[in-house]
């Protein structure tokens, strides 16, 4: 069976997305990410604020097409990042939402991929999930 | 503000739930109503509006993830992904026999990605990578041959 897999990105992802020049190589591994992803493909609110990634700006028409989805830093969201920062003070309140993200998007026998560029305070908080989350370097 | 930039706006709304709800009036097959009544009574859905609604909402957001694949290779074609990098993604992580041999991936996907040159902006990309990852998983199985190395 072809497990579903979703993606959550992070600020590099999201700022790639932005970017309008021909050639761009993590453009283009986000859009491989993408088209991998059969399931969800989300970015938590917290990231958009740090890449500055308004929804109704014209220049987010691309990154709003390939990662359709916000998951919002609401209050249980804020309550499960607490804990995921005691268990992992290094990391940041975005690094936690993103694993929340991905904790509130993955089901029962579900992949996350987690596309960033600091998969080592991802790794660590990811290790504090139950989910099986894909930290994949970008 | 492009008619496909409203349209994934419309579509982020309804993933908000904010939508609100209007009364319709659709034509449909007498039999395609009948089968709709008798599915949800045999549990497929809570009730018939529910049924159409997901059903619709599955297609549209289909076609909103070929269509915005389409637009962005059509902006940036050196972005486009190959067959065996994205069935290799796929399964990333995950105990299918195809994250095992990233050969066979890459072999079967060059053997497909010969004859579905325009395999990343089709209908059926998802199901075409899906295709590769089956056929890995029967080789590994001992069904079938190891295609032919690309010439």
């Amino acid at each position: 069976v072809i497990p579903v897999r979703h993606l959550v990105v992070d600020n590099e992802a999201a700022q790639a997305l932005a970017s309008t020049r021909q050639q761009h190589r993590k453009r283009a591994q986000v859009l491989e990410a993408v088209m991998a992803a059969n399931g969800r493909r989300v970015v938590p609110t917290a990231v958009r604020v740090e890449a500055g990634w308004r929804r109704r700006d014209p220049l987010a028409a691309v990154a709003n097409r390939q990662i359709p989805d916000d998951d919002v830093l609401d209050a249980a969201a804020a309550d499960r990042s607490v804990e995921l920062r005691r268990a992992v003070p290094l990391a940041s309140v975005v690094d936690a939402s993103i694993v929340v993200a991905a904790e509130r998007v993955g089901g029962t026998g579900d992949v996350v991929e987690v596309l960033t560029s600091d998969v080592d305070d991802l790794r660590a908080l990811a290790m504090h999930s139950s989910l099986d989350i894909d930290v994949v370097l970008l | 503000v492009s008619e496909l930039d409203e349209f994934f706006a419309v579509l982020a709304e309804l993933g908000e739930g904010q939508a609100e709800t209007v009364a319709t009036s659709i034509r449909q097959p007498e039999a395609l109503r009948r089968a709709a009544h008798l599915a949800t009574q045999l549990g497929m859905d809570e009730s018939v509006t529910a049924a159409s609604n997901r059903a619709l909402e599955d297609r549209l957001r289909a076609f909103a993830r070929h269509r915005a694949i389409v637009a962005h290779l059509d902006r940036f074609p050196e972005d486009r992904p190959s067959l065996a990098g994205v069935a290799g993604r796929r399964v990333r992580g995950t105990g299918h026999p195809a994250a095992r041999r990233p050969d066979l991936v890459a072999d079967v996907a060059r053997w497909l990605e010969r004859r579905r040159l325009d395999w990343a902006v089709a209908t059926d990309a998802d199901q075409v990578v899906d295709s590769v990852l089956d056929h890995v998983a029967m080789l590994v199985d001992g069904v079938g041959h190891r295609p032919a190395a690309a010439g």
